[in-house]
C-alpha cells in the first residue's frame, strides 16, 4: 500500500479515536448531569453533540475518499470498513448520551424524586463496556472484544431489575410517574449503548480474524475450543 | 575445510604409493618371466643347434652351457648336471620404443658351429599393468574410501565441537533481560578440552559470561527497585516522548485512567489516553515547553484529577513531557464542606442578629411607647438571643466535642443515665400528639462511658425524632447490648430523609433541603455533635431512612472504653 494511504487511514484514525474520547466523556458527563440533577451539565452535553455530528461525517467523507483513491484490499479493507462502522457507532452512542442529558434536564425539576441506586451501577457497567470495546477496537484486541459481547447480559438485566424498580415507584405514588418515565427512558439509553459498544466489539472481530460473528455469536463462544469461560459470566 | 584438504592430499598420495608399490611388483615379475622365456629360447635353440650324431665332445660344452642357462633362468630341471652360470652370461635389458623392453641374450660357444649364441626378444609390460591394476583396484579405492571417511570423521568431531560452542554462544545470545543467566552453562565438550586454541576461547567466554551476568541482575535488580518505586507511587506518573508515545506508565496512572498498565505502556498516546481535555493538554506542553497544571473529571463515578504536566529533556532531538496525577475528588470534596460550614455558619448566626437589630430598631423609632408591642418585640429579641445562645452552645459543644476534651468515663446504669432524656422526649410527644415507646424500665446494663456525653447524643437524636415526626406518629427509644457492644436506637415514623442525603447529614449545619424550609428552628448542628460525641466514646452511628417512613439512628458504643490513646 502506498505511504500516502498509511498516512490517510493513520490520520483518519486518529480523529476517530478523538471523537471516541469525547463520547465517553459525553456518556460520563450525561450520567453525571443524570445524577446530580444538573442541567447545566446536561446543557454542555447536548451543545458537544454538534460537534461530534461534524467530526462524524468528516471521518466517513475522509473514508469514503480512500475507498476510492486507493481501492484497498484485505487487511486496509477491513481496517477501513470497521473505521466507518465504528464512527457510526460512536455517532448513536452521542445521540444516546444526549438522550440522557435530556432526561436528566428534566429529573431536575423533581428534586425529591429518588433515582434508583441500580442506574448508577448500570451506568458504570455500561462506561466500562464502551470503554472496553474501543480499548479493543486501539489494541486490535479480540479477548477484549469477546469479554465485551459476553458482558451484554448484564446490563440487559440491570435494565429489567431498574424498570422493576420504577414500576414499584409509580405504583407507590402516581406522582412519580412523569420522573420515573424519564428515567426508564434514560435506562435504556443506557442499555442501547451498551449494545452500541457490543456492535463495536463485533466489528473489531471482524477487522482482526476477517470472521462476521454477528447474530451468531452464541454458536461463536459455544464452539470455542480453548474452554475459558466468558467473563462476567 | 583444511583439514578435508589434508585427508585428500593424503589419500591421494597413499593411493599413489600403492600404485607405485604394485606396479613395482608387477614389472618384477614381468621381467622374471620374460627372461624365462628367453632362456627356454636359448635351450631350445642351443637343442637345435647341437649336430645330431656328435655325441664327443659338442654335446658336453652345449650341454654345459645349456645348464647354465637353464640354472640361471630356472628352466625345468631337466639338466641336473649344470653349473652356475658366469658373468657375461647375463640378459642384458633396455628400454625399447613405445613402452616396450628389449631382453638380449649372448652364449659364447665353443664349438664348430659358431662362436656365440644371440638372442633378442622384445615385450611390453602394460598389459600385465593393466591386468594387475585391474585385480587390485578395489583394494586401492576402499583404501582411499577409508581414509576419506576417517578425515571426515575427524572433521565432523570438529564440527561437533564447534557445534556445541555455536550452541554455548546461542544460550549467551538468548539471555533475556527478564530472566539472568543461571552460572555457567558449558557444554562438557568445551568444559574438558583439550585443545588450547578452544580453551583460550572458552575463558575469554566464560570471563564475559560472568561479567554480563553480573551486569544484567545488577540491571535487573535496580529495574525491578525503580518500577517498585514507581508502581506504589500514589500520585500517576506517565512519561511521553517526543513522538507521542508513552514510554512509562505506573499503576496509578493506570488506575486514574481506568486502563491497565500494558495499554499505556509504549503506546501511541492518542489511542492509549481517549481523553480528549489531557491529550490537547499533553500536546500543547509538548510543544511549547511550558509546565501546565490542570483539573479536569474523569470516569464513573465521576472523579476529579489533577495533573501537571512538565517538559521532559530526553536524549532524543525532541523533548518529551513528564505527567503526574493524582486524584482530588476528596480535597475538593472537604473544600466544598469547610466552604458551605462557613457560608452556613455566617448565614446561622446573621439570621437572629438581623432579627434582633430589627426589632430594636423598631422599638428605638417609637414603637417602646405602645406597651404591647413593646411586650411583643421584646419576647421576640429574647427568643431570637436563645436561639443565638443556642447555635453559639451547639458550635462550642462541637468544638469541644471534636477536640476531645472534658470527657470524664466511669461506670453508669444505662437505664438510669438515659431516663431524663426519656422523661423530656415523652413530655415533648404528649405535647405534640406523638406516641412514645422506651425498653429503659427493663434494662440492667452497666457500662464505662461519660454520661453527660451519652445523654447529650440520646437528647439530640431524641429531640431530631419529635421535631420530624408529625401527630400521630410514634418516636422509639429501645437500648440493648449485642457482641458485647451497646446498641441506642432511636427511631420515628417522621418524614424520612432521602438517600442521597443521608451521607451529609452529619456535615456541620447541613440541613436537608426541605428542611430548611419547614422547620427554622433547627441549628443543623445536633446530628455533627452527635458524630463527634460518638467517635469520642469509641463508638459509631448508623443511620437508615426512607422517605414517608421514617427514619432510625443506631448508636454503637463500647461497653467498656477502649483507651484514647489508641482511638487516635
Amino acid at each position: 500500500m502506498s505511504r500516502h494511504f498509511v498516512h490517510d487511514l493513520e490520520e483518519a484514525f486518529h480523529q476517530l479515536l478523538e471523537l471516541s474520547g469525547t463520547v465517553e466523556q459525553m456518556i460520563e458527563q450525561s450520567i453525571k448531569a443524570l445524577n446530580s440533577r444538573d442541567s447545566q451539565l446536561a446543557a454542555t452535553v447536548i451543545a458537544s453533540d454538534e460537534k461530534i455530528d461534524r467530526t462524524e461525517v468528516q471521518i466517513e467523507e475522509e473514508c469514503l475518499k480512500m475507498l476510492a483513491l486507493h481501492q484497498p484490499v484485505a487487511t486496509d479493507l477491513r481496517r477501513l470498513t470497521t473505521m466507518m462502522k465504528v464512527n457510526n457507532d460512536l455517532e448513536h452512542i452521542a445521540d444516546l448520551a444526549c438522550g440522557i442529558a435530556e432526561r436528566a434536564d428534566r429529573l431536575a425539576d423533581y428534586p425529591a424524586f429518588c433515582i434508583p441506586d441500580l442506574i448508577e451501577r448500570m451506568a458504570q457497567q455500561t462506561v466500562l463496556q464502551v470503554r472496553t470495546g474501543l480499548n479493543a477496537f486501539v489494541h486490535h484486541d479480540t479477548s477484549l472484544a469477546e469479554q465485551v459481547i459476553a458482558s451484554d447480559d448484564d446490563i440487559d438485566r440491570m435494565n429489567g431489575e431498574v424498570i422493576q424498580v420504577l414500576t414499584g415507584q409509580m405504583q407507590t405514588d402516581a406522582n412519580w410517574i412523569p420522573p420515573a418515565i424519564e428515567c426508564f427512558s434514560a435506562a435504556r439509553s443506557l442499555e442501547q449503548i451498551a449494545d452500541h459498544a457490543v456492535n463495536v466489539a463485533e466489528d473489531v472481530i471482524y477487522m482482526v480474524e476477517g470472521v462476521i460473528v454477528r447474530h451468531r455469536y452464541g454458536t461463536r463462544l459455544s464452539g470455542h475450543s480453548d474452554g475459558t469461560p466468558p467473563p462476567g459470566s | 575445510m583444511r583439514t578435508f584438504f589434508y585427508a585428500t592430499v593424503g589419500a591421494l598420495a597413499i593411493s599413489i604409493a600403492i600404485g607405485w608399490w604394485g606396479a613395482r611388483l608387477v614389472m618384477q615379475r614381468w621381467e622374471a618371466q620374460q627372461r624365462a622365456i628367453l632362456a627356454q629360447a636359448a635351450v631350445q635353440a642351443l637343442l637345435a643347434a647341437s649336430p645330431a650324431g656328435d655325441e664327443g665332445v659338442a654335446p658336453t660344452v652345449y650341454r654345459d652351457r645349456i645348464a647354465d642357462a637353464v640354472l640361471a633362468y630356472g628352466v625345468v630341471a631337466d639338466f641336473p648336471d649344470a653349473r652356475p652360470a658366469t658373468a657375461g652370461d647375463e640378459i642384458q635389458t633396455e628400454p625399447a620404443a613405445s613402452g616396450s623392453r628389449l631382453f638380449r641374450l649372448t652364449l659364447p660357444l665353443s664349438a664348430p658351429i659358431g662362436t656365440s649364441l644371440r638372442l633378442t626378444r622384445r615385450a611390453s609390460p602394460w598389459e600385465d599393468l593393466l591386468s594387475w591394476w585391474l585385480t587390485w583396484a578395489w583394494l586401492n579405492a576402499i583404501a582411499g574410501l577409508t581414509i576419506a571417511l576417517t578425515a571426515w570423521r575427524l572433521r565432523r568431531r570438529r564440527w561437533a565441537r564447534a557445534g556445541a560452542l555455536q550452541q554455548w554462544v546461542d544460550q549467551l545470545n538468548a539471555l533475556s533481560a527478564d530472566a539472568p543467566p543461571a552460572g555457567s552453562t558449558l557444554p562438557p565438550e568445551i568444559l574438558f578440552t583439550t585443545d588450547p586454541q578452544l580453551g583460550e576461547l572458552r575463558d575469554v567466554l566464560e570471563h564475559v559470561s560472568e561479567l554480563l551476568t553480573r551486569h544484567l541482575s545488577a540491571l535487573l535488580l535496580e529495574r525491578s527497585r525503580s518500577r517498585l518505586v514507581l508502581g506504589n507511587l500514589h500520585e500517576g506518573v506517565l512519561a511521553i516522548d517526543g513522538g507521542e508515545n508513552i514510554l512509562l506508565a505506573n499503576e496509578s496512572a493506570a488506575r486514574l485512567l481506568d486502563q491497565s498498565v500494558q495499554q499505556l505502556e509504549s503506546k501511541p498516546l492518542v489511542q492509549a489516553i481517549r481523553i480528549p481535555y489531557l491529550v490537547s493538554q499533553i500536546q500543547q506542553v509538548l510543544s511549547d515547553q511550558q509546565p501546565i497544571q490542570a483539573e479536569f473529571q474523569h470516569g464513573t463515578p465521576s472523579r476529579k484529577l489533577q495533573v501537571s504536566i512538565h517538559p521532559l529533556p530526553l536524549s532524543g532531538d525532541r523533548p518529551g513531557a513528564l505527567v503526574s496525577m493524582r486524584d482530588v475528588s476528596r480535597i475538593r470534596h472537604l473544600e466544598h464542606v469547610r466552604r458551605d460550614f462557613i457560608a452556613n455558619a455566617s448565614h446561622e448566626l446573621k439570621t437572629p442578629i438581623a432579627a434582633i437589630r430589627a426589632y430594636a430598631e423598631t422599638l428605638h423609632m417609637g414603637a417602646v411607647e405602645d406597651k404591647e408591642a413593646t411586650e411583643q418585640f421584646l419576647a421576640h429579641i429574647i427568643g431570637q438571643a436563645d436561639r443565638l445562645n443556642a447555635l453559639v452552645q451547639g458550635m462550642l459543644q462541637l468544638a469541644r466535642a471534636e477536640s476531645g476534651r472534658s470527657m470524664s468515663f466511669q461506670s453508669i446504669d444505662v437505664s438510669k443515665t438515659l431516663a431524663a432524656c426519656a422523661t423530656a422526649a415523652r413530655a415533648l410527644c404528649e405535647s405534640k400528639g406523638v406516641a412514645w415507646q422506651d425498653n429503659l424500665a427493663e434494662l440492667q446494663i452497666q457500662c464505662v462511658s461519660a454520661p453527660e456525653a451519652l445523654q447529650t447524643i440520646v437528647n439530640n437524636l431524641l429531640s431530631n425524632a419529635v421535631r420530624y415526626t408529625s401527630a400521630g406518629g410514634c418516636v422509639r427509644l429501645q437500648v440493648g447490648t449485642e457482641n458485647g457492644e451497646l446498641h441506642i436506637v432511636v427511631a420515628d415514623t417522621g418524614q424520612g430523609i432521602p438517600a442521597e442525603e443521608i451521607d451529609r447529614i452529619f456535615e456541620r449545619f447541613y440541613r436537608a433541603a426541605r428542611d430548611r424550609a419547614e422547620n427554622p428552628s433547627g441549628t443543623g448542628l445536633g446530628l455533627a455533635i452527635v458524630k463527634h460525641l460518638t467517635q469520642e466514646l469509641g463508638g459509631r452511628i448508623l443511620a437508615t431512612s426512607r422517605v414517608g417512613h421514617g427514619s432510625s439512628f443506631t448508636v454503637v458504643l463500647p461497653l467498656a472504653p477502649v483507651p484514647s490513646t489508641e482511638l487516635a
